[in-house]
């Protein structure tokens, strides 16, 4: 029995671990301010009635290019095998970079 | 203790993956520098010069603790070209733009200031496109790009992106002056002896030292990141123009061939003729490997004509609609790749059917052409996912042919490679270490599915191309295992190299910053020795 369970969470976790992702892009640009992208993962429980708090992007100019919503096999069977009571999701994001319109060269004695 | 300097900041970066997703790396240190403008509210070139500054500052602090840096732009490269052991420099938020003044240009300089703009490193292709083709006043374009827009100026240029402007050059052709922050107390402003550009009031504006010679601006301004760090460069552009494309699937013809090795098109009917309002600007294919048999429509030829600017042309935007494949949809293949593989010829049918369907995926049959649309709009945002793999191999285009003979014989008889062929042309190089340094430079690019077996197919192309001594060169940030000491000192020859390892001796003038910018792709090269540099007149105004 013990052996059973273990092998149930061997797979279990493989599972998780592989790739095999949804994902679903919302793009203002695809530029972005930084060679890193944001990542989260975040649970809603009981079928929604209790969600997390929103995630604070961090992002220096306030405003996002671009936002991915991810989920994996493991979210997809965390859901399954809780009957909808726990459902995670991942989220990426990229920061918007800083706006610079086209300055002419100005020094104090020119 | 944390940074407290305002546009320096230290982050937590123990591991990055590239763009490509075909590689992670991890670093020894566990944070990285990033980059940004201080003092929001004042003039752009003094926020500039307070860059220098922290760049200056970030460079004294890994000398001090005998650390590796490099800086680093959109991450776009195949390659470990652009990373250090240690950490990266960020410059990705360096995004300030500045007009050059009359007083600003040498009396020499052959430009006016409205063909000039003078960029911060970190500013992207399709942010400088955004700018240029949204000006108000005068619309502008940039010269040349690569197939795509998100790489930074910086690396675009430090790399030999090229695209495919057979007439005109790479991105780093653009380049006519470079700013470098060579050392905790030393930057330099480099330009051409041959093509002068800045006065001395622009670099007294910038507070570098000047240095006016051919030799290290061709060094620099392909070097990957090992001359210190590029803080800006100016950019030569133009007044806006469109561009014409269209597209047909062809057979693989004699006279097709005949063209690739010439680019004298009376040997092929062009989709429109040139006049004085259309003027061909790029010429490529694509060749699926799998459908090239007798008169099967295997090549997909793009033709874009330059045409002047139309003020009623309405802004092309990518569509939404529709599907395309997903992130892990390229590893997947890759697995299914090697596991079919054990299959024999299973795998190779399996591995065509890939091939096709990438094809048809990227040049669907119900495409419109003409399609017309300025830089920006044409060389957008390639949104590659997953495991991709790609290798591009410069050759004279006299040899065009021979190497797609070679090619098509190592994909029917030796190996089927999981992918597609890309040829370009673009013209010649005066970098030192610029990829593009035939004349007329003809670019294989080998793209498809990053797996054992498409690294097999790159080996022995290269094997092939030697035993029928075809020269060639490799990009820099694509996959390049096959660069060593030797078989860069073949490619570029002894003479070149060495102008480049004096150049980069002279601009970093002590063994402990040099060790500072050197990574192991540099020892692997040999890139990483010191040659004394030649001594130079003592003009203290211009080295």
């Amino acid at each position: 029995m013990k052996k059973q369970i273990l092998n149930l969470i061997i797979v279990f976790g493989l599972l998780t671990a592989l790739p095999g992702c949804h994902t679903y892009s919302l793009v203002a640009s695809h530029d972005s301010d930084s060679i890193t992208t944001e990542k989260a993962t975040r649970y809603s429980f009981v079928g929604g009635l209790i969600k997390p708090k929103n995630i604070n992007a961090g992002c220096p100019q306030e405003s996002i290019s671009n936002l991915t919503v991810k989920t994996n096999i493991g979210h997809q069977l965390i859901t399954l095998f809780t009957f909808g009571m726990v459902v995670p999701v991942g989220i990426e994001w990229s920061c918007s970079p800083p706006e610079e319109n086209v300055e002419p060269i100005t020094l104090e004695n020119e | 203790m944390p940074l407290q300097i305002p546009g320096l900041e230290e982050f937590p970066l123990r591991e990055i993956e590239n763009q490509h997703h075909n590689f992670n790396f991890k670093f020894r240190q566990p944070t990285s520098y990033r980059l940004s403008n201080p003092m929001p509210n004042v003039a752009a070139i003094d926020r500039y010069n307070a860059t220098t500054k922290n760049i200056q500052t970030a460079i004294q602090l890994n000398v001090i603790n005998q650390l590796r840096t490099r800086a680093l732009g959109s991450n776009w490269s195949f390659t470990k070209v652009g990373y250090a052991k240690d950490r990266i420099i960020d410059t990705k938020r360096l995004r300030l733009k500045m007009s050059l003044a009359a007083n600003h240009l040498d009396d020499l300089c052959d430009y006016t200031t409205d063909d000039l703009i003078f960029l911060q490193a970190g500013n992207t292709i399709m942010d400088i496109n955004a700018k240029l083709e949204g000006d108000p006043v005068a619309k502008k374009s940039i010269r040349a790009s690569g197939a795509s827009n998100g790489q930074t100026i910086a690396g675009a240029m430090s790399t030999n992106t090229h695209g495919s402007a057979f007439e005109v050059g790479s991105v780093h052709d653009m380049v006519v002056g470079l700013h470098i922050v060579t050392g905790a107390n030393s930057h330099v402003f480099v330009d051409r002896a041959s093509d002068p550009v800045v006065s001395d009031a622009f670099v007294q504006a910038i507070g570098a030292a000047h240095i006016r010679d051919d030799e290290t601006f061709n060094a620099a301004v392909v070097s990957f990141g090992s001359m210190g760090v590029i803080h800006g460069v100016i950019l030569r552009t133009e007044p806006i123009f469109l561009l014409e494309k269209y597209r047909e699937r062809v057979a693989l013809t004699d006279d097709l061939l005949k063209t690739m090795d010439t680019l004298d098109f009376s040997h092929i009917h062009l989709p429109v003729p040139e006049n004085s309002q259309r003027k061909l600007y790029h010429w490529s294919l694509v060749l699926n490997p799998y459908k090239l048999n007798d008169g099967e429509r295997g090549a997909y030829l793009t033709t874009i004509y330059k045409i002047p600017y139309d003020a009623t042309h309405q802004e092309r935007t990518l569509g939404d609609r529709g599907y395309t494949y997903g992130d892990d949809t390229l590893g997947i293949v890759d697995r299914l790749i090697r596991g079919l593989r054990m299959w024999g010829w299973g795998g190779r049918f399996a591995i065509k059917r890939l091939a096709n369907r990438l094809t048809r995926l990227q040049y669907p049959d119900n495409q419109q052409f003409p399609w017309v649309g300025t830089m920006g709009e044409t060389f957008n945002y390639t949104s590659l996912r997953g495991r991709a793999a790609s290798m591009a191999v410069g050759v004279d285009v006299s040899n065009t042919s021979k190497a797609v003979k070679i090619l098509l014989d190592l994909v029917k008889n030796d190996k089927p490679m999981p992918g597609v062929v890309g040829i370009r042309y673009v013209k010649g190089t005066e970098a030192t270490l610029g990829f593009t340094k035939f004349s007329t430079t003809c670019i294989f690019e080998l793209d498809g599915v990053d797996t054992p077996l498409m690294h097999e197919c790159y080996d022995l192309l290269l094997q092939k191309l030697n035993e029928q001594n075809i020269p060639f060169t490799l990009h820099w940030g694509k996959m390049n295992d096959y660069l060593n000491e030797e078989t860069l000192q073949k490619m570029y020859t002894k003479p070149k190299i060495n102008s480049w390892l004096r150049v980069r001796s002279q601009l970093l003038q002590t063994d402990e910053v040099r060790a500072v910018f050197t990574n192991e792709f540099m020892e692997k090269c040999g890139l990483d020795k010191v040659i004394a540099p030649v001594p130079q007149p003592q003009d203290p105004a211009i080295v």
